[in-house]
Formats: C-alpha cells, sequence, structure tokens
C-alpha cells in the first residue's frame, strides 16, 4: 500500500510533465512573441502587478521605469498591462497552471497579454518550470511578520540562517499565517503548515498583508524583504520581525521560454545598466534601506 | 658803521621774521585742530570696531541658537523613534532593525546635505551614540573621514534635558559640536550630536567685511577653532592667543612679531558669544585705525617745523650780512685784481721768455742726446772689430804653437833619421864585409858539409839585415826603393823559417797562402 503511494504522484508528475512539454510546444505556436516579432509590433507589453515599491500601482516603480528604459533601448513603444497574482504566469506563458510543490500542473490554454513580468517576481522552482527568468534583478529573503502585540517574540540570530528559520517555524505553532496563494508568499513553500501553522489565504494585495495583520485578520504574515521594510517603516510599532521563513532569495524578470531571444536582451540591457549606474541609481530611489540592507547585492 | 647798520635791518628782513611767526602760529592752529579731531575719529573707530565685534558676536550667537533648534528637530525625527519601538519590540539588527537605522542615517546625510549657510555645509558630521556609549549612526562627510576617533561615552548626558552647545578642546584646536539627549519614552536613550563646520562659522563671522583689514577668530578658553583653508594664518596668531585676557568688551593693544620679524602694534577685542562659552576676537593693526603716525607725532613735527623756520630765518639774516661784507671786500678785491693782473701780465712775459729760453736748452739736450747716441754707436761697432781681431790673432798665435811643435817634431825625425842613416850606413858596411867573409866560406865549404847550411843561413840572415838596413836608409832616405818581381808566397815562406827559429819551438805560425797568387813587383826588404 505505502508503495502504491508513492508511485501515484510519479505517475501524475510525468503525466504533467508530458501535457507541460506538449501544451508549451502548443502555446509557443499559439501566441507567443520574441524579440523581432516585438518589434514589428512597435510594443513591449509589460505585465504587471501593484507590490511595494517595484510596481506602485501609481504608474510608476522600480520595475515600471527598469522595463520602460528597456523598451526604448529597443526603440519600441512601452505598454502597462495590469494583471494579478492568479494571472500573471498565465498571461505571459499562455497556460494556466497549478504549482504542485516544485512541479506544476498545465490546467489549460488561456490568451497571452503580455511579454515580459518584472514586479519583484521572486525566483521559484516551479515558476521556472513554466517561464524563463533574466539575471537575478534583485535579492530578498521571506521573514515572518507578526502583529505588536502577538506572544510571539522575535528569534536572536543565531548567524545561520538554516537554524534561524527552524527558530522561527517552531514559534508557529498554534498561530495563524496570512499568505497568497501562487505567490512567493504562498505559506506552502515554506511548509509552515506542517508546523502546525494555521495558514490563511489572502485574497487581496501583496502590499495590504501587513495592514491585515495590524486589523487583525491574522496573527502573522510573511512578507518579502523589500515589502517588509517598507512596512516595518511605515508602521513602526505596530509589527515586529520575528525571523526568516526562507533561505536568501533572488527576484528576476519573466520570459516566455519561447522569448530566448528577447531574454538574452534584457540581460544585456540589464547588465549596461548596472555597469553605467543606471539601475543602482533606481535602487537607491525605491528601496534606499534595501540598498544598503543588500549593498554586497547590488555592488 | 651806521650805513652798514642801516642796511642790516632791511624792510625785506623785517617782513620775513614776520611772515615765519605768522606761518608757525597758522601750523600750529592747523596741527592743533587736527590732532582734536584725529582723537575723536579714532575714538569712534574704536567704538564702530567695539560695535562690529557685537554684532559678529550676536550673529554667531544666533546661529549657535538655530543650530540647538537644528539637533532639536533631529532628535524629533519618526524615525529614530521608530528605532526604539522596533527595538523595544525585540527585533534583531539582522532582522529588521539595522533598517531602521539604515533610515536614520539616510535622515542624517539629508539634513546635513540641506543645511547649509553661504554655500557651506553646516555640518560635517552628525552622529547618534546609544545610551551605552556605542556608535550606532554615523552620517560624515568626505573630508571629515581621517577625523580620530572620539570617546563617545564622554559626550553621554543623561541628566540633561537641555540641548546643550559642547565645545571641546582638542589641544589648542576647538572642534564646535552641538549635542542633544535623547530620551525614549522618558528613559535615556542616547546622544545626538552634529560637528559644526568651522568654515562655515567663520564665513559667517566674516560676511560684513568692514574697510579695515581686521581678522575675526573664534576661541574657548586657550583653543581656537580652526581657520579654514581660505582665510590668512598669521604667523603671530598663538602669540595673541596667548597675550588676549580675560576681560571682555574692552580694546587691548599688543606688540606682536609678524611673519618678517617686524614687531607689530595690534589691536585686539574679545567679545563673548551669548550661551555658549565662545568668544570671538576681533583683532587688527593699529596702524589701520591710527594711521601710520599718532597725534602727538603732529605736535611734534610742528616743533621741528618752527626750528626750521626760525633756523632758516636767522640763516637768511646771517646770509644778508655775510653779503654786504663782502660788497665792501669785493671793491678792495677788484683793486688789488688790477695790481694782481699788471704783475700777472709782466710775469706773463717773463715766462715766455723763460720758455723760449728752456726750449733752446731742451733743443740743445736733445741735440746732444743725438750724438752720444752716435758715438756710441760707432764705439760698439769698433768694440765689436775688435773683439774680432783678437780672436783672429788668437786662433793665428795656436796655429803658430801648432807649426813650431810639429816642426820641432819633425827636426827630432829629421835628427833620428839621420841617425838611424848613419847607424845603418855604417852597419851595412859591417854586413858587407860578414857578407863578404861568409861568401867566401861557403866557396871554401862543400855543400854537402854540415858547415855549409850555417853559412847558407848566416847568408840569408846577412841578406835580410841588409835589407833591414836598406830600409833605414830608405827611412833616412838614403837609399833608393829597388822594385823586382816578387812572389809573394816565397818571401813569406823565407821569412818563417828564420821565425821559427827565432820564436822557438812553443809558437806555432799558422799561414794560409795562395798557390795562384800572382807575382808582383816591390821592394822585397821592404815588404819583410
Amino acid at each position: 500500500m505505502k508503495h502504491g503511494k508513492r508511485v501515484l504522484p510519479c505517475i501524475r508528475n510525468l503525466v504533467c510533465m508530458i501535457a507541460m512539454v506538449a501544451i508549451t510546444s502548443v502555446g509557443s505556436a499559439y501566441g507567443g512573441a520574441d524579440l523581432n516579432e516585438i518589434k514589428e509590433r512597435g510594443i513591449l507589453r509589460h505585465l504587471g502587478v501593484p507590490y511595494a515599491n517595484f510596481v506602485t500601482g501609481s504608474g510608476d516603480g522600480l520595475d515600471v521605469e527598469l522595463v520602460q528604459l528597456f523598451a526604448k533601448h529597443l526603440d519600441v513603444k512601452y505598454k502597462y498591462i495590469k494583471t494579478n497574482w492568479k494571472n500573471v504566469i498565465p498571461d505571459l506563458a499562455g497556460k494556466n497552471v497549478k504549482p504542485k510543490g516544485e512541479d506544476i500542473e498545465i490546467l489549460g490554454i488561456v490568451p497571452i497579454k503580455g511579454d515580459i513580468i518584472a514586479n519583484g517576481l521572486t525566483i521559484l522552482p516551479w515558476r521556472k518550470k513554466i517561464i524563463d527568468y533574466s539575471t537575478p534583478t534583485f535579492a530578498t529573503q521571506v521573514w515572518l511578520i507578526a502583529r505588536a502585540d502577538s506572544p510571539i517574540k522575535p528569534i536572536k540570530p543565531s548567524g545561520n540562517t538554516i537554524k534561524d528559520i527552524a527558530a522561527v517555524k517552531a514559534l508557529l505553532w498554534g498561530h495563524s499565517v496570512l499568505g497568497v496563494a501562487n505567490t512567493c508568499l504562498d505559506p506552502s513553500l515554506y511548509g509552515l503548515k506542517g508546523r502546525g501553522a494555521r495558514v490563511r489565504l489572502f485574497d487581496g494585495n501583496l502590499n495590504e498583508l501587513a495592514p491585515a495583520i495590524i486589523n487583525r485578520d491574522a496573527e502573522t504574515t510573511i512578507l518579502d524583504v523589500p515589502d517588509a521594510l517598507v512596512a516595518i517603516e511605515k508602521w513602526p510599532g505596530k509589527i515586529k520581525v520575528i525571523g526568516p521563513v526562507s533561505d536568501m532569495q533572488e527576484m528576476g524578470c519573466g520570459f516566455r521560454k519561447a522569448s530566448s531571444l528577447l531574454r538574452d536582451a534584457f540581460n544585456r540591457f540589464f547588465k549596461e545598466c548596472k555597469k553605467d549606474g543606471t539601475y543602482l541609481s533606481l535602487v537607491k530611489k525605491y528601496y534606499p534601506n534595501v540598498f544598503k540592507y543588500y549593498h554586497e547585492f547590488f555592488k | 658803521m651806521r650805513s652798514f647798520l642801516g642796511l642790516m635791518i632791511t624792510k625785506g628782513n623785517v617782513a620775513a621774521i614776520m611772515a615765519g611767526v605768522f606761518l608757525i602760529g597758522f601750523i600750529g592752529l592747523l596741527v592743533g585742530v587736527n590732532y582734536l579731531s584725529q582723537v575723536k575719529l579714532q575714538k569712534s573707530t574704536l567704538d564702530h570696531l567695539k560695535k562690529d565685534t557685537e554684532k559678529r558676536s550676536m550673529a554667531l550667537g544666533y546661529f549657535c541658537s538655530e543650530r540647538k533648534n537644528d539637533i532639536k528637530e533631529l532628535a524629533s525625527i519618526r524615525a529614530i523613534s521608530a528605532f526604539f519601538e522596533n527595538k523595544a519590540l525585540g527585533m534583531s539588527m539582522e532582522y529588521g532593525l539595522r533598517a531602521s537605522l539604515l533610515n536614520i542615517s539616510e535622515i542624517f546625510d539629508r539634513f546635513s546635505s540641506d543645511r547649509k549657510l553661504l554655500g557651506d555645509r553646516i555640518y560635517t558630521r552628525i552622529v547618534f551614540i546609544d545610551s551605552s556609549g556605542k556608535l550606532f549612526v554615523d552620517s560624515k562627510l568626505e573630508r571629515a573621514k581621517q577625523e580620530h576617533e572620539w570617546d563617545w561615552k564622554s559626550f553621554l548626558m543623561p541628566e540633561s534635558s537641555e540641548v546643550a552647545s559642547v565645545v571641546i578642546c582638542n589641544g589648542r584646536f576647538l572642534s564646535l559640536i552641538v549635542s542633544v539627549p535623547y530620551f525614549f519614552k522618558t528613559e535615556y536613550a542616547g546622544q545626538i550630536m552634529a560637528w559644526i563646520s568651522p568654515q562655515a562659522v567663520y564665513h559667517l563671522v566674516e560676511e560684513a567685511k568692514g574697510a579695515w583689514k581686521q581678522s575675526v577668530i573664534i576661541v574657548s578658553g586657550e583653543g581656537l577653532l580652526p581657520l579654514p583653508a581660505d582665510m590668512q594664518y598669521f604667523a603671530y596668531l598663538p602669540s595673541l592667543l596667548d597675550l588676549i585676557g580675560t576681560k571682555t568688551g574692552k580694546i587691548d593693544q599688543f606688540e606682536v612679531i609678524n611673519e618678517y620679524g617686524a614687531k607689530v602694534d595690534i589691536l585686539a577685542i574679545q567679545m563673548p558669544v551669548k550661551d555658549t562659552s565662545l568668544s570671538l576676537v576681533t583683532f587688527l593693526p593699529a596702524s589701520e585705525v591710527f594711521g601710520p603716525m599718532a597725534p602727538w607725532h603732529l605736535f611734534l613735527a610742528m616743533g621741528a617745523l618752527a626750528i626750521i623756520i626760525l633756523t632758516g630765518m636767522a640763516i637768511t639774516l646771517r646770509i644778508n650780512t655775510h653779503k654786504l661784507i663782502l660788497h665792501i671786500r669785493l671793491e678792495e678785491a677788484s683793486k688789488r685784481e688790477q695790481e694782481i693782473e699788471e704783475k700777472n701780465r709782466q710775469l706773463g712775459r717773463e715766462i715766455a721768455i723763460r720758455k723760449e729760453a728752456e726750449k733752446a736748452l731742451r733743443n740743445a739736450h736733445d741735440e746732444l742726446e743725438i750724438r752720444v747716441d752716435a758715438r756710441t754707436k760707432e764705439l760698439a761697432e769698433s768694440n765689436v772689430r775688435l773683439k774680432q781681431e783678437i780672436k783672429e790673432r788668437k786662433q793665428a798665435e795656436e796655429e803658430k804653437e801648432k807649426l813650431q811643435a810639429q816642426l820641432i817634431q819633425a827636426q827630432k825625425m829629421d835628427a833620428i833619421g839621420i841617425l838611424a842613416g848613419g847607424v845603418a850606413h855604417d852597419f851595412n858596411n859591417i854586413l858587407q864585409t860578414i857578407r863578404g867573409h861568409n861568401d867566401l866560406a861557403m866557396m871554401k865549404v862543400d855543400e854537402t858539409d854540415p858547415l855549409y847550411r850555417d853559412l847558407k843561413q848566416i847568408e840569408l840572415s846577412a841578406g835580410r839585415a841588409a835589407n833591414l838596413t836598406r830600409q833605414l836608409l830608405l827611412f833616412s832616405r838614403r837609399q833608393p826603393i829597388k822594385f823586382t818581381p816578387i812572389n809573394l808566397n816565397t818571401t813569406v815562406d823565407n821569412l818563417l823559417k828564420m821565425l821559427h827559429r827565432l820564436i822557438g819551438e812553443d809558437i806555432t805560425i799558422n799561414t794560409e797562402l795562395d798557390p795562384e797568387l800572382w807575382t808582383v813587383r816591390a821592394d822585397a826588404g821592404t815588404l819583410e
């Protein structure tokens, strides 16, 4: 019986992968656009979800300015396509997917709406199965944030991230954690439920997680560092950082698997931006604290 | 004599004396008025200097109070309280709390770059230290990076709730720091301090520059706020700092040595800066206020001028008197001059005659000189000839002596020849007798007889002796040379036989004779 339980997920994964490969090739033919097509079209479509200072929702943000510069570099017009965390990957890949641990299940084909995702998109294993990433553009980590009056006390750093993560998870037994499904802040990615935490999924925007716990929707939430630092600055004394629930992570821009030329062009453009200081000045503008916090990454 | 006095007291002299006295009086009046106005002007200038220093001191006091407001403003920023709130929640530096510090640092940087005075940054460094003296935030300009490390604990002021302007003396140079204690929920949490740029402070107090070349320094006790690079640093500043007294608001005058080693009088006034331990000192060369000459110098100059004028008048009178005397003497001198002229003319004539005679004498002398030269030349030539003759005669004498010696030698040789000839002649006669008798004896003896060989040998020896005598006779010119055909090899062989007997057995004579040798015509006796 145990053997049967082990075999079944393997068969399911295999079927998913075969289906993914088949649909990926169909999808590419269906609506994918690489660099030449974008240049012919004259428009670069930026898929964005308002999130922290990457995409503020007010027409600016670190990633908005970065993609605008990229469009200018390609000599095409920039177009912002607003989406949400649920649809951001399908809107790029043309497939509706469901993450299953580090794998995915393809649920169907959807129309392609954009050419590039740029809104502080964390590089996750399951996402790499359906899209390609640019070279890392931002450093991050996922922290557990609690309301100030929570009995959970911040951990004392041990100097070892793995130990710190274990210490944080050990504190979660019986406490509620607010997360957002299909994002980097999905509690399932970090195995919080298995540690006895009462996981709650949030329907709203990622920017609204911190206010949500202040409003007592849950006792704790998980936020990535850029967002957490903004929240600490916005609501000092009302929330507290307990510690990390993930190792160091990186963010990058997402591209369709079939848009390798576009991704290469972006990588070359990004390298130049870093070299001439354009990108660093953007980071200093939108995330001055993160720039100093992860100084080594941005060197 | 009366005419002489009359001449002396002329109208011109009286007028000159009157004018001189009036001039002295007028100059004295001018100098007096000038002296009073100078004294008044100096007093007013010093008052102005004092007010100017007061004004600068007030400006600096206001500046310091503004800085206190600045530091108060910094202490009230939300980021600092947010840091302590987050800290109170137990957050760690690694996870979140460090961001709050970075935020404070960002605000300090912005604050430091925003606060400017006349284009200069007011603050060079802003720090936040916690209640244990640990440096949390340090925002400083690049130029302040090399600043030495401080003992941060010494800055903690948990007892004070007031903003304090602190002056720290580091050797003789001051650091101007404005500091405020920070309280979080009524508990002392740390200290915020900001270093005020000396450049900004000096530019503030230097802004209103007057017409003088005054300089301003800011001191506290014996310490000096360092002068910025664009301000002149006087070499005498350290000694001036030692001289400045504790009295404030009073203008002091010092004598200092400048960079060229010259003594310079300096005026200095010290004014306290309100609500601080600072003092503002204005100093400038005394010559800027008093001018190069002190008022009493004018009096001195006036006295000197009066003496000069009086001396001038006395000299004028004396010159006039001398002139009169000279006029009288001039007439007498004119007469004497005529007489002298007559004598001069006569003297001139005599001089001309004497010159003529002198000229003739000089000519005669020249002629004599020429003659002497010619004669001397002749004598020299004859002397040379005489020397040549003496030399020739000496050579002839030597020749003569030589010839006489040769003659004596010749005579001696001639005598010897005669003697030898005589001897040879007599000897030859004897030989002829011997040869004759030998020939006779040989005829009587048979050739085989042993005696015959001896006789033959006698014949040969006698023949040679006859040859020898013939040579002697030849030498003495008594025997004529007889040339006969001779075989030289035979002559040598014959001679060898005789020689062998004469020289004995011990000596061997080797001969190398050419058998092909031709016959020669010669005198055999001479050859042997």
